[in-house]
């Protein structure tokens, strides 16, 4: 879908879905996935469809994701930080019982 | 001869379920409601079908709640075979405190109803810590217990609504949306006429029920019935969605059926304001979070004021003028619990033109001493 | 902390208030959830300002927000609050409150004056399978453009109409990439009742239509299939697009792509303003709710103002000048010795006025198209509720009287989007078919909070340092 239009300066690894990835320090979450061909960011909790940031501008909240364990954080504005964790955001994640 | 059997002026959660009733009762019927800006209480409502907070002071509405809960399970299931809307109705709640002192509270209260009910079948359970993490797993160590009655619960509130409005169209109600009613007049023919904001005629009736809560109040005045609400506000918070975890309703928090939590129960009384602030807001999320850590950790994805019709004791206010029967004036604000008992019961005194004798205790006269 | 003016969004119009106001001597605050400044229009503009290459794409409307956004960053007297979400407005008797959340921090700002320049946002463009993955909006792969260096890979479609949709095309093309298609909803030239409007906007902004008509050129020389009039397009796929289905020219045609962009047109982004409880009416012309503002950007509520395509679109270069204006006449607010600058406002106005008569042709070329503001019953309109079209249609038939109702009722705008992406489609929707106007059926009530904020974040609220 997406292509750099030049080389990544300062390669940071993170994560999606426990897959590898390189990305450009500080750059959007959302633009590291897109580089790395990935285009399904959440699920919609309502019927479990699949679903891909829509305006990059932080309205329509369709980019959707886990970060290091933080469900619903907006990939078109989070930045990349070395080792982000990052997941699909279900929508749904489940609450932890206290120990 | 008059349009209708009845008008409801008001099709909030008390005017419908009245509509849906006398619809289904056979009586011709219109239902007048506001625009989409009306300050519509059922919009800020919870959704507890309760009735251990209900009447600690007044046994008859204490009774009157547990009889609208015994009734719920099978409106709600006949309100769903006839739309496909399902109110996801669950009975289960517990009133789960954050301190020693509430319990004691609510223990105290739950005296009082018991001794009120008298041969009534009521009956409540202190649940200890332990016990209580064995269906509330996900509560505080701080957490001293709760009280279970067997009789409270939870609905979807908005649903309900949407059911109601659906069923009574489908039964022959005739539903006027931006309507506001502006005049009631006695007709010589023992009917009313109900004119609009701008004097026009709606429609006459031979019966009316005034149930537009706090927009009532000036619409009944003039036919010389005083009626004591004042507004309650109550600021709600609604969390993002998260996976099915607690199907129990408390006090103050509850997962709805779609995923989202609702944290609630704070109450002002600061006039018709709707507005949130956020002291109140933050103070909701610290008490809720000290019984639920992990509503901590979720989003918050609106927060709103509603209006309570609240009354000087807090219970449901039910009158036929004697100056001019036929005209009914209603007030509550435990809307969504007394709907069953609305739409069962007070639909067929009305429909009957005539109040119980028994239910004489919630006339406002109540008041005059 | 405490401030004269407190300024939310730092795009062109926050960003010239801004320098007005330090000029002024006020104490001001900018706050923005981006990391830079710039607003979408100049996104990430500081950090490409040694970008050749993308600078050369992008070209040179792009490239003088940089000279902007330099010119702030040289004004003493502006309190930077970038990487900063407003999460609530609160108007208070003496002023307002901010709740802002920076890095997971929240805090309070007040303000005697709020000034919203929170921009536009594109029309949505709701239409069978536009929720798929690889469909998304012209305006996001422009920002991933801007903000990352991200560009389409050959094969992408572009669909809908406007000037950003050829500015868009062209940009790829400059950056060597080819889109398989425009696929146009307009018409090729303005229609005959148009033309007199269109005569006098190129009086006004000669510049500005000549670079449309350069622009189409541009994709007509790259061999670029350029379809006008089409009528009807719909995505397909399983979990992500491969297919785009179109109709034109009376017959249905169809592509194969993974990247589909669509744009028509952008509105007001009045979420802030509806949120701070000010008045809003229909404008027929944009087809869209705007702020209803006195003739210097106040709104209904006391203290609160609006500016750039925030009040109304009128572009970036509008909203400059809007700025400027308006730095007159809060500094004459807040200290009513501030001598009057007739001359330069009467100038100001006049450049406005120009670009007012092109954003009025603009409107009339490029009314919104019906594909997306009628789409058929089976398409999404509430993504985040997977709300169907036709489930609106339905309620509206069962006497549902307007979105608050509709809301309640099928939890359509009720989602983590809170109606942003979907308010306009509904209210559209819902008065066609009520056969009532726009204005009558109003629009969604909008909530605090404005951006996300977890409930511990709320608990732990706490006032900044005054």
């Amino acid at each position: 879908m997406f292509k750099r239009s030049s080389e990544i300066r300062n390669s940071v690894s993170i994560t999606f879905e426990g897959q590898q990835i390189d990305a450009e320090d500080g750059e959007s979450v959302a633009a590291a996935l897109f580089a790395a061909g990935i285009s399904g960011f959440r699920y919609a909790p309502e019927n479990a469809s699949l679903r891909g940031p829509y305006c990059m501008i932080g309205n329509c909240f369709e980019c959707m994701v886990e970060i290091d364990g933080q469900g619903g954080r907006q990939a078109c504005r989070e930045r990349v930080r070395a080792g982000m964790a990052i997941r699909r955001h279900s929508g749904l994640p489940k609450p932890e019982a206290e120990s | 001869m008059q349009d209708y059997d009845v008008a409801v002026v008001g099709g909030g959660l008390l005017g419908s379920a009245f509509g849906w009733g006398l619809a289904r009762r056979g009586q011709k019927t219109v239902v007048f409601d506001e625009g989409d800006r009306a300050i519509r209480t059922a919009r800020g409502n919870f959704g507890l079908v309760w009735v251990q907070s209900k009447g600690q002071n007044m046994p008859e509405y204490a009774a009157w709640s547990l009889r609208a809960s015994q009734l719920w399970q099978d409106f709600a299931a006949e309100l769903t075979e006839n739309t496909g809307v399902d109110v996801h109705y669950v009975k289960q709640g517990y009133n789960i405190v954050a301190t020693e002192a509430e319990l004691e509270s609510a223990i105290a209260g739950q005296d009082r109803i018991t001794a009120g009910m008298g041969d009534k079948a009521y009956g409540y359970e202190v649940l200890d810590h332990k016990t209580l993490k064995a269906v509330a797993p996900h509560i505080a160590d701080s957490v001293p217990g709760a009280i279970y009655t067997g009789h409270d619960g939870h609905c979807n509130p908005l649903f309900l609504m949407r059911a109601l409005h659906q069923d009574m169209q489908a039964k022959g109600a005739h539903y006027q949306p931006n309507t506001r009613v502006g005049a009631i007049t006695p007709r010589a023919d023992g009917g009313f006429d109900l004119t609009g904001e701008d004097g026009t005629l709606l429609g006459s009736a031979a019966r009316v029920i005034v149930a537009a809560g706090h927009g009532a109040v000036n619409l009944v005045r003039d036919l010389g019935i005083d009626l004591p609400v004042h507004a309650d506000q109550g600021q709600v918070l609604v969390t993002e969605k998260v996976s099915e975890s607690m199907s129990f309703a408390t006090g103050t928090v509850r997962q709805t059926d779609n995923g989202s939590f609702l944290l609630g129960a704070s109450s002002k009384q600061i006039g018709m304001d709707t507005r949130t602030d956020l002291p109140t807001l933050a103070e909701v999320a610290r008490y809720c979070i000290s019984v639920f850590p992990f509503l901590g950790k979720l989003r918050l994805q609106r927060a709103w004021g509603a209006l309570r019709v609240m009354t000087p004791d807090g219970c449901p206010v039910y009158q036929q003028s004697e100056a001019h029967p036929g005209l009914f004036s209603f007030a509550c604000h435990s809307g969504v619990t007394l709907s069953s008992v609305h739409a069962l019961e007070v639909a067929k005194w009305v429909s009957e033109g005539n109040i119980p004798s028994e239910f004489n205790v919630f006339h406002p006269r109540r008041f005059d001493v | 902390m405490t401030m004269d003016v407190a300024i939310i969004g730092a795009g062109p119009a926050g960003l010239s208030l801004a320098i007005g106001l330090a000029k002024s001597g006020a104490k001001v605050a900018i706050i923005d959830e981006q990391p830079s400044p710039g607003g979408q229009v100049y996104r990430a503009a500081e950090r490409n300002a040694d970008a050749t290459d993308l600078l050369g794409w992008l070209g040179p409307d792009y490239a003088k927000g940089a000279a902007l956004v330099a010119e702030a960053r040289q004004t003493d007297g502006i309190t930077w609050r970038m990487a900063s979400s407003v999460w609530d407005i609160r108007p208070e008797e003496d002023g307002c409150e901010l709740g802002l959340l920076t890095a997971g921090k929240t805090s309070v700002v007040r303000a005697a004056h709020v000034v919203l320049a929170t921009g536009a946002m594109e029309r949505p463009t709701p239409f069978p399978g536009w929720t798929l993955p690889g469909v998304m909006s012209i305006g996001a792969a422009q920002t991933l453009f801007k903000d990352s260096g991200l560009l389409p890979e050959d094969g992408v479609v572009l669909a809908g109409q406007g000037p950003l949709l050829y500015l868009f095309a062209a940009q790829l093309l400059a950056a060597g990439i080819k889109p398989q298609a425009v696929l146009d909803f307009a018409p090729k030239w303005a229609a005959p009742s148009n033309l007199p409007l269109l005569a006098r906007a190129t009086l006004g902004a000669a510049p500005q239509i000549a670079k449309g008509l350069r622009l189409r050129a541009e994709i007509k020389r790259a061999g670029i299939a350029h379809h006008y009039r089409v009528e009807r397009i719909e995505a397909h796929g399983a979990d992500a697009l491969d297919r785009v289905t179109f109709r034109h020219k009376g017959g249905e045609r169809h592509i194969e792509t993974s990247l589909l962009l669509v744009h028509d047109g952008v509105i007001s982004n009045t979420h802030a303003s509806m949120a701070a409880g000010c008045a809003h009416d229909w404008d027929g012309e944009q087809a869209a709710w705007v702020p209803r503002l006195d003739d210097h950007g106040r709104t209904s509520r006391d203290r609160i103002w609006v500016l750039g395509d925030g009040a109304r679109i009128l572009g970036a270069d509008a909203a400059v000048l809007q700025g400027r204006i308006m730095a007159r006449s809060i500094a004459r607010d807040l200290d009513p010795t501030t001598p009057q600058d007739a001359g330069r406002d009467q100038s100001d106005r006049k450049a406005l006025q120009r670009l007012a008569t092109l954003r009025q042709f603009l409107d009339r070329q490029y009314p919104p198209v019906p594909a997306f503001s009628q789409p058929p019953d089976e398409t999404t309109i509430c993504r985040c509720e997977a709300v169907l079209a036709g489930d609106i249609r339905a309620l509206v038939r069962s006497g549902c009287m307007g979105p608050n109702q509709l809301r309640a009722f099928c939890r359509a705008g009720m989602g983590p989007c809170m109606g942003r992406q979907c308010g306009n489609a509904i209210t559209r929707i819902m008065a066609k078919e009520a056969g009532r106007e726009v204005s009558q059926i109003g629009h969604f009530t909008i909530r605090t909070p404005l951006k996300p904020v977890s409930l511990a974040e709320l608990a732990n609220l706490e006032d900044a340092d005054p």
